[in-house]
Parts: C-alpha cells; sequence; structure tokens
C-alpha cells in the first residue's frame, strides 16, 4: 500500500518537471518576459546592456534559469500581477476558495444523478431510464457550456426571473440561501458535461456486478430487490467510477474557466479570462502551473483511494 | 467498406447526422456563391431585427448575422478538420513507435503524454492563444498540436495488443524490417479505435475554437466566427432584446456537434460492437 503510494509519486516527479518546464517555456516566450525587456533595449551602451542581462539573471544558462524558477515557484512566489499590482499568490489565494467550492458542488451534483441514472440503466437495461440516461449523457458531451449558460440565462434569469445571473451573493447581504441559488446554474452546467462520463462508468460496472454469484445468492436469501441493488451490487460498482474521477477534472477546469466568466463567479476561471484579456502574463502562467499541478496531485490521491477501496489493484 | 456502410446505414441517428454534416458542409460552400452575403460588410442599420434585407437581422455594428453565420461555420469546419489532421500526424506516429518499440521511447513518449494531459487543453490553448496571435491557421494549430496525446494513448494501446499477436512474431522472424513490420502489418489491424476517435475530435476542436472566440481571445472581429458572434451576448442587453444575434450561431454550433458526435457514435458501433453500451 504505502510502497504503492511512494512509486506513484516516483512516477510523478517526471511529469511534475515536465509541466513546470512546459510553463516555464511560455512565460519566456511570452510578451513583456526578461527575454523581451532585454531585446527592447538592445540600443543600450555596451556596459549597461550587459548589467542589465546580470540582474534580470538572463546570463545565466537556460537550465539554471529554470531550476531559479522552480525554486521561486516551490517558496510560493509566482512573481507579480501587472495588472493588479499585487502578488499573483494572493490573487490567486483569493479565488481558489470559490472555485473549489463550484467545482465541488458539480462534480458532487453529476455524481448524484450519474451514479442513481447509471444504477437504473443498468437495473432495466434499454429501458425508458436508460434511454433517458444516454441522451442526457449525449446532450452533455455535445452541448458547449457557454451556449447552455447562456440559454440558462436567458430562460431562468431574464424572462423567468427565478434565478440570479451574476455573482456569488445578492449586493449587500451574505447568505447561504443566496449563495445556493448563485451555485445553482454555473454547477448544473459544469455538471452535466460530465454527467455522461459517470453515467457510461456506473452502467458498466452495474451490469458486471449484477450478475456476479453473489448477487444471486443474495436474492436466493429472500433479500429484497433495492438491498441487494443498492447494498450488495452498487457498494462493490461505485469504487470505478471513482478512478474515472481524475480523468474529468481536465474538462471541469477547462468548462470553469468559459463557466466562471459568464455568470461572473469570482473563481480562478474568471481571473484567468480576464488575465488574459489584460495580457497579465505572470498571473495567466501562475495558474496554468497551479492548476495543472493540481490536476496531477488529484490524480496521484484518486489513484492511492482508488488502491485502497479494492486491494487487487496495481497501477 | 460496403459492409461497414451497410452496417452503419442501420443506426438511423448516425445516419441523420451524416445528412446534416453534408448539408450543412454543401450549404457553406455553395450559398455564397447564389447570395451575396459578406460577413464584414457594415450597412446603415445596426441591430435591426431580420427582415427580407437581413434574414438574421444584423449585429451591434451593422453586419449581416446570416453572412456571419455562414462564414462562421466555414470556419468551425476548417478549424475542426486542419486540427484533427494535426492531432493525428502526431500522434499516430508517436503512439505507433511508443507500442511497437517500447523501451526508452516508450517511456519517454508515454511521460509527455501524461504530462500533456495534465495541463488541462482550454487552459492550454488560451495561454498559448495569448502569446501568438489567434488567427484562423494558428488556432488550428494550436489546438491540433496540443491534441496529440489522447490520439498517441489510444494507439498505443491498440498497437501494444496487436503487437503481441503471433503474426507479427512471424513477420520478424521472416526477416522484414521494423519499421514495415510496424506500418503495414500493425498499423493497419490497429488502426480502427482511430475512426470515431476523429469525428469526437473534430467536435472537441469545434468546441474549443468557439468558446476561445467567445472568451474574446480566438478569431477576432471582424472575421467570423460562431464564438465571437456570440461575444456580443455576454452584453445582458444583447442576450435579452436581441436573440437573433446569439441563438442562430449557437444552434448551429450545437447542431453541427451533434451530428459530428453521432457519426463517431455510429463508427464506434460498426467497427467495435463490444463498445456498445448506450
Amino acid at each position: 500500500m504505502l510502497r504503492f503510494i511512494v512509486r506513484r509519486i516516483l512516477q510523478a516527479i517526471p511529469i511534475f518537471i515536465g509541466i513546470t518546464a512546459i510553463v516555464f517555456a511560455l512565460a519566456n516566450l511570452a510578451p513583456g518576459s526578461p527575454a523581451d525587456v532585454v531585446a527592447a533595449a538592445g540600443n543600450l551602451p555596451e556596459a549597461a546592456y550587459e548589467e542589465l542581462k546580470t540582474a534580470l539573471g538572463l546570463d545565466k544558462p537556460l537550465p539554471v534559469r529554470y531550476a531559479l524558477w522552480l525554486g521561486r515557484l516551490l517558496h510560493g512566489d509566482l512573481g507579480f500581477s501587472s495588472n493588479a499590482h499585487r502578488q499573483v499568490w494572493d490573487l490567486i489565494g483569493q479565488r481558489i476558495g470559490p472555485s473549489l467550492l463550484l467545482a465541488g458542488t458539480a462534480i458532487l451534483l453529476a455524481l448524484t444523478v450519474g451514479v442513481a441514472l447509471g444504477v437504473m440503466a443498468a437495473y432495466r437495461p434499454y429501458s425508458r431510464w436508460d434511454n433517458i440516461s444516454s441522451a442526457l449523457s449525449f446532450i452533455g458531451v455535445s452541448t458547449p457550456n457557454f451556449f447552455l449558460s447562456l440559454l440558462l440565462i436567458y430562460i431562468f434569469a431574464v424572462r423567468l426571473g427565478l434565478l440570479p445571473a451574476q455573482g456569488m451573493y445578492y449586493t449587500g447581504h451574505k447568505s447561504l440561501s443566496g449563495l445556493l441559488l448563485h451555485l445553482l446554474m454555473p454547477a448544473s452546467v459544469l455538471g452535466l458535461q460530465m454527467v455522461g462520463n459517470f453515467v457510461k462508468q456506473t452502467r458498466n460496472s452495474m451490469l458486471t456486478a449484477l450478475n456476479e454469484e453473489y448477487i444471486k445468492t443474495a436474492r436466493a436469501k429472500g433479500l429484497g430487490e433495492a438491498a441487494v441493488v443498492l447494498r450488495h451490487a452498487l457498494r462493490n460498482a461505485w469504487i470505478p467510477v471513482v478512478a474515472t474521477l481524475g480523468m474529468t477534472v481536465p474538462t471541469l477546469v477547462g468548462g470553469a474557466v468559459v463557466t466562471e466568466q459568464i455568470f461572473g463567479w469570482p473563481g480562478i476561471g474568471s481571473l484567468m479570462v480576464h488575465s488574459i484579456n489584460t495580457r497579465d502574463y505572470n498571473t495567466i502562467m501562475g495558474i496554468t502551473v497551479l492548476v495543472s499541478l493540481g490536476v496531477l496531485a488529484v490524480n496521484i490521491v484518486l489513484d492511492a483511494v482508488y488502491s485502497l477501496l479494492d486491494p487487487r489493484i496495481k497501477v | 467498406m460496403s459492409d461497414f456502410l451497410k452496417k452503419y446505414s442501420r443506426h438511423r441517428l448516425a445516419m441523420a447526422g451524416l445528412i446534416f454534416l453534408f448539408l450543412e458542409v454543401l450549404l457553406a460552400l455553395t450559398i455564397p456563391i447564389f447570395l451575396p452575403l459578406d460577413p464584414i460588410a457594415i450597412s446603415r442599420s445596426f441591430n435591426a431585427p431580420p427582415d427580407a434585407e437581413h434574414i438574421l437581422g444584423t449585429d451591434g455594428v451593422g453586419r449581416d448575422v446570416l453572412a456571419r453565420v455562414i462564414y462562421g461555420g466555414r470556419l468551425s469546419l476548417f478549424i475542426g478538420v486542419a486540427s484533427v489532421a494535426i492531432t493525428v500526424s502526431i500522434g499516430l506516429p508517436l503512439g505507433l513507435i511508443a507500442g511497437y518499440y517500447r523501451g526508452p521511447a516508450e517511456s519517454v513518449i508515454m511521460r509527455a503524454a501524461e504530462t500533456f494531459l495534465s495541463i488541462p487543453l482550454m487552459v492550454f490553448v488560451l495561454v498559448v492563444v495569448a502569446i501568438v496571435k489567434a488567427t484562423a491557421w494558428n488556432v488550428a494549430l494550436i489546438i491540433g498540436g496540443l491534441g496529440w496525446p489522447a490520439v498517441a494513448k489510444l494507439i498505443y494501446a491498440s498497437v501494444l495488443a496487436e503487437s503481441a499477436k503471433e503474426y507479427v512474431e512471424a513477420a520478424r522472424v521472416l526477416g522484414r524490417p521494423n519499421h514495415v513490420v510496424a506500418w503495414l502489418e500493425v498499423l493497419p489491424n490497429a488502426i480502427s479505435p482511430l475512426w470515431a476517435q476523429i469525428a469526437f475530435r473534430i467536435s472537441q476542436a469545434i468546441m474549443i475554437e468557439a468558446s476561445l472566440s467567445f472568451l474574446g481571445a480566438g478569431i477576432q472581429p471582424p472575421a467570423a466566427s460562431w464564438g465571437n458572434i456570440m461575444y456580443a451576448a455576454q452584453d445582458l442587453a444583447v442576450l435579452t432584446n436581441r436573440l437573433w444575434i446569439w441563438l442562430p450561431p449557437g444552434i448551429c454550433l450545437v447542431l453541427t456537434v451533434m451530428s459530428i458526435n453521432l457519426v463517431g457514435e455510429g463508427i464506434r458501433d460498426v467497427l467495435d460492437p463490444k463498445m456498445n453500451n448506450n
């Protein structure tokens, strides 16, 4: 168990280096990078030019500069936001809570609906519930979430006036009910794109589980159908569903960028769009590296959880 | 081939998707020949609702929405096809090399794939687009170039399974060079999962371009893209009162993506009946 986790972390080291190297390269290509500053200062006197290069650390070879940048990154120094005139780390720290709340709610919604539909679809294959769940999955993967968001805002906020279209709280007072109302649309949009994956996975593993011998035994003992399906079959079938959670995280992050922007949700995604539109490269790179390392970390944790739940697994 | 078509044509939804796409391509290519549509010309009326002159009305600067939707469609189809061509031409050889030759190439390629997959594609594309100019070709290159790991992993898994079969060993024993065995013996037998994947990659590329342009980071006006037409709907006044601007490109986008996905599912059902679980 412990050996497995240690090995999984060791495997992640080259990927960690890969991610940081890519972002470092992008940061160097971005306009306004130290390299650009030096290029623009090309007509300075020789001595001043060399001094500037030294001051920016550009006299050192590329691997050394990467190592220095990585060292700062590991100390939480992501540089200074040209836009907000603050440390990028502070900006992100302020926004991470709302993003996690939105993403967590979306996952919870998608898991609940997806697992429920998947169980019903597997219990009665090709029934109406099976058809409904495949239709919902199909709509989920085929509707760009910005268009779905526009439609929902138009219907529920503009026409019906039922839900707020923007932000996280009603202006003036912070209340839980206000928060939940603001969460409903963006979390549903984000959840819908993941539902299909959970339905498919639950359906497949439930179909396998329902054909196992121990299910026949449970039925022969005279257990009620609900107990057979939920307590015996689902208990084993939900484990592979956890494993697919990791695959959906990058999609979730990508979707959150667009969805947060449309709903004015004060999270990392809308900060990303704002930073891109104002060409605030330090913030762009900071978000990119943190989000990618986050995806990597989530996958390691999920693999560990998976191996805990199912001791047969050796990844 | 005829067997494939026969089986495919039995899938009603997949056929409907194919017919829709065929008509769409036809219309996107031919309408501008018959109708004098100009996606960047500015007329006297702006924000005008649909009338006889402008069937879908005009946008905020007075451009004809129908013309922009049609040219936006051309752009979407171009981005989808061009980017998937790039994705496959990078991902296919890498997957084949990793799966057939194994060894150090395998670990380097698969680690690189995992690295790229850790950076969410939408975020990755946004960052690169912020550095280079977002022309149609650049957007296709970026989406295509960054999408290779999914294809590489698919081909890798398939080649790995195929390479274990006896005929591959037999071909090697007969002294056929390795690259000949890989490309001419293994690949043709391992490639079938790719066809459905191509459809899904096309629809994903189209969605990414549209999202990018919707956010204002993709194709820049006056060039038309479904995404940048809908950019206007971020303004509540447009969203509320000028449906003719944002609804048509949105509906076209959804129908296109759905059709391509239906075609992809149809192909997958025919080529790999075991995968048929929906």
